[in-house]
């Protein structure tokens, strides 16, 4: 059994007036994958952006709960917030990587936070994140060229590449394939089962099918509710909740 | 099938469509008018601008041989005067001691313009020497020839001084040169009608002209001698013999020469350094400022009353007369913060400034806010810093945009001619500025407010020098809104 490495306890988040979501509590699990569900608007992607504190970034958000990370709260003011964001790294729903080579994309975390004293110890970092991402085979013998003229796929997996080359603890995950055709969505989903052996990930998905590949556990959004969470198999073949079981039935959303 | 006609097909419906089709014909037809009279109006003002430019931009030379004769300039004054002016002994025209007192007497002679335009005269009766006979005393003759002599610029005679210091020119040598043509004979060369002329009014000339093309040149010497019109003997005989003999060429000289008093010698150079010299002040002072304040307001800030009336106020500058901040420049700068600095390209550009800061810092918000959010979201996830990823990924990204703003405000700024007025930046500068950073601080003129003074005199050469100037800064302006637009678009290409 995998231990738990971020506990959120009862947390809530208003938009200005909009309460976007009511007391949820959960566990995150180290080498682990864990897939939040759910229909638009329901939360989910809030409560990811919470985990990291992204959330920071809207005037108009508050948030309201604890959120433990290895036993120490992230919402405590007195946090350094670049330093939860080494811990916790993102990656977003379109791929996003910097108008700069693909070295420096991989590069820009390990240089921003001097994780590698020269340059032999960057090009290792680099490669060894790249090849977690499984784009080294693709890439290596251009380095140099620009990251926006990779595919769709491969942008996607250098930004987890990105993501990785910090050494995170957690990787959360908000739609990674939401922009991706389904061979590279497959190809993305082999890489987060793969990256589950070193790393918690928590994954934000609209497609069912994916969370069934991927996920250990699942937990169902609804209108800022956590409506259940359990094991992914027991979510989608044993649901308790009647708001669960036509979600997955396809009754709705 | 129902026998029921849909109702789109009823007779009323179908007026209902070719009305709605004539009115849209009508509305496009409208259209292509106005779009016609906007192309005509711009047509029309560029053909007539470019066609009077072209005078503006070449000056008349006429080949001529002087004799530089030693018994006008004493070979022992120039030499003394080269000696004070510090020309190298083996160019000096004669062996002397150099002599302190000698050298100033020297000065007075070598200096006096007289001596030179003596040579030319000189070259000139000898030349035509059969067109100055049977004059009934010396003194009429010499009047005669001074008066063939005024046809090349008071130039030339600096320029054979000049040549003579430097050691270019020897003495008692005959050297072939160019001369600039004087105002006068440059009208006749290039075929205008001066409404400035002193002795020959524009009826008379055209009479003149129609005459010489239909009776030949030898009119030219009845209707002098008749009294039939009182035309300067250059305007005659001599000196078509000599446009027929001597080559005359339009030559380039507009980039090189600061504005005169003499149409034919004034050009544009000190006025382009004056509006270069500006536009670097404006893009020392706004641009730092500027993006830096675009940057705060758009990323930094928080949004309050005290923000949203700065932005208010920022975006109304914009719209501010341009004299205001011409009015600001001289209240403030030139009477209370430094006395004496009227008309200095400092002062002028700092104006320019506060005028272009708006532009500036408009452009680069716009340029910042048009930056994916995704990039700063990005080098958030990896544990920047707000800062951090502000000027390590928002920043670079606009700077394409913030650049085309920059210069779009640039070409604002060099067009400008208002606040140059009140800054005084319209003085009469003859002489292009070598003192390289000092000229910011001495007395400059901007191509605008040059253009503003060469208007003003209804002298047609001065005519043609303000279309000349025209043309030159609508090439600048329009050159850098291309630039502008080229870096807009490898911008948008980008991404």
């Amino acid at each position: 059994m995998s231990e738990i490495r971020m506990q959120a306890d009862d947390v809530n988040v208003f938009y200005g007036e909009n309460h976007a979501l009511k007391g949820v509590s959960m566990e995150v699990k180290s080498r682990h994958v864990t897939a939040l569900i759910g229909p638009s608007g329901c939360g989910k992607s809030t409560f990811l952006r919470c985990l990291n504190r992204m959330n920071d970034t809207i005037e108009i958000a508050r948030i309201k709960g604890k959120i433990l990370l290895d036993g120490e709260n992230i919402n405590d003011s007195a946090l350094d917030i670049t330093l939860l964001r080494q811990r916790v790294g993102m990656v977003f729903q379109k791929p996003n990587p910097f108008p700069k080579s693909i070295y420096d994309n991989v590069a820009y975390g390990p240089r921003l936070h001097g994780m590698a004293k020269n340059r032999e110890e960057l090009d290792e970092i680099v490669e060894q994140a790249l090849t977690s991402a499984g784009l080294w085979e693709e890439v290596y013998d251009r380095l140099e060229a620009e990251a926006m003229g990779l595919s769709g796929g491969q942008q996607q997996r250098l930004c987890i590449a990105r993501t990785v080359a910090v050494s995170p603890e957690v990787i959360l995950m908000d739609e990674p394939c939401s922009a991706l055709d389904p061979i590279a969505t497959g190809t993305v989903e082999r890489l987060i089962l793969e990256l589950a052996k070193d790393y918690a990930i928590v994954i934000v998905t609209h497609n069912m099918q994916q969370a069934q590949r991927v996920a250990g556990t699942t937990a169902f959004f609804h209108l800022g509710d956590m409506v259940e969470m359990a094991a992914t198999k027991d979510i989608f073949e044993n649901p308790q909740d009647p708001r669960t079981k036509d979600y997955v039935a396809g009754a709705f959303g | 099938m129902t026998d029921q006609l849909s109702p789109h097909l009823s007779a009323s419906a179908a007026r209902r469509r070719a009305s709605r089709r004539r009115n849209e014909l009508i509305f496009r037809g409208l259209g292509l008018l106005a779009l016609g009279l906007a192309a005509l109006f711009l047509f029309s003002l560029m053909y007539s601008v470019v066609k009077k430019s072209y005078y503006g931009f070449v000056q008349s030379f006429i080949q001529i041989d002087v004799y530089l004769d030693p018994a006008i300039i004493k070979p022992e004054d120039l030499a003394q005067y080269q000696a004070s002016k510090g020309v190298p002994q083996n160019l000096w025209a004669a062996d002397i001691e150099p002599d302190a007192k000698k050298a100033k007497r020297a000065q007075r002679s070598v200096q006096r313009g007289g001596s030179y335009k003596k040579m030319i005269q000189t070259m000139l009766s000898d030349e035509f020497a059969e067109h100055f006979e049977g004059y009934e005393t010396e003194r009429e003759r010499d009047k005669s020839v001074a008066q063939v002599a005024e046809m090349i610029s008071l130039e030339t005679q600096f320029s054979i001084r000049d040549n003579l210091v430097s050691g270019t020119f020897k003495l008692g040598e005959t050297v072939s040169i160019w001369a600039l043509a004087s105002g006068d004979a440059d009208v006749l060369f290039k075929d205008m009608k001066r409404r400035t002329q002193k002795n020959v009014d524009s009826e008379n000339w055209i009479l003149l002209k129609q005459s010489v093309d239909e009776q030949g040149l030898s009119v030219l010497t009845q209707w002098r001698d008749s009294g039939r019109i009182r035309i300067r003997p250059y305007l005659g005989v001599p000196e078509l013999k000599l446009f027929g003999r001597t080559l005359l060429e339009q030559r380039p000289g507009f980039f090189a020469s600061a504005s005169s008093t003499s149409p034919e010698r004034a050009g544009i150079a000190a006025a382009a350094q004056g509006t270069f010299l500006m536009l670097l002040v404006v893009l020392v002072l706004a641009v730092p400022v500027g993006v830096l304040a675009a940057v705060y307001l758009e990323k930094f800030a928080p949004r309050n009353q005290f923000t949203d009336f700065m932005e208010i106020n920022i975006n109304n500058l914009a719209a501010v007369p341009s004299i205001i901040f011409g009015i600001l420049g001289a209240a403030v700068i030139i009477q209370w913060l430094f006395p004496g600095s009227r008309g200095f390209p400092i002062v002028g550009g700092t104006v320019l400034a506060f005028m272009t800061l708006p532009t500036v810092i408009i452009a680069a918000r716009a340029a910042i806010g048009a930056v994916p959010p995704s990039y700063e979201e990005a080098a958030l996830g990896m544990g920047a810093s707000h800062q951090q990823s502000v000027f390590q990924h928002v920043l670079p990204a606009a700077l394409p945009g913030i650049a085309s703003g920059v210069i779009i405000g640039l070409a604002q700024a060099a067009g400008e001619t208002a606040p140059l007025l009140m800054v005084g930046m319209n003085a009469f500068i003859n002489d292009v500025c070598d003192a390289g950073a000092a000229c910011l601080m001495s007395k400059g003129v901007g191509m605008p407010s040059q253009i503003y003074q060469w208007a003003a005199d209804d002298d047609p050469l001065f005519q043609n020098k303000t279309a000349a100037g025209i043309v030159c800064l609508l090439t600048l302006v329009i050159a850098m809104n291309g630039l502008a637009t080229y870096i807009r678009s490898r911008f948008e290409r980008a991404n």
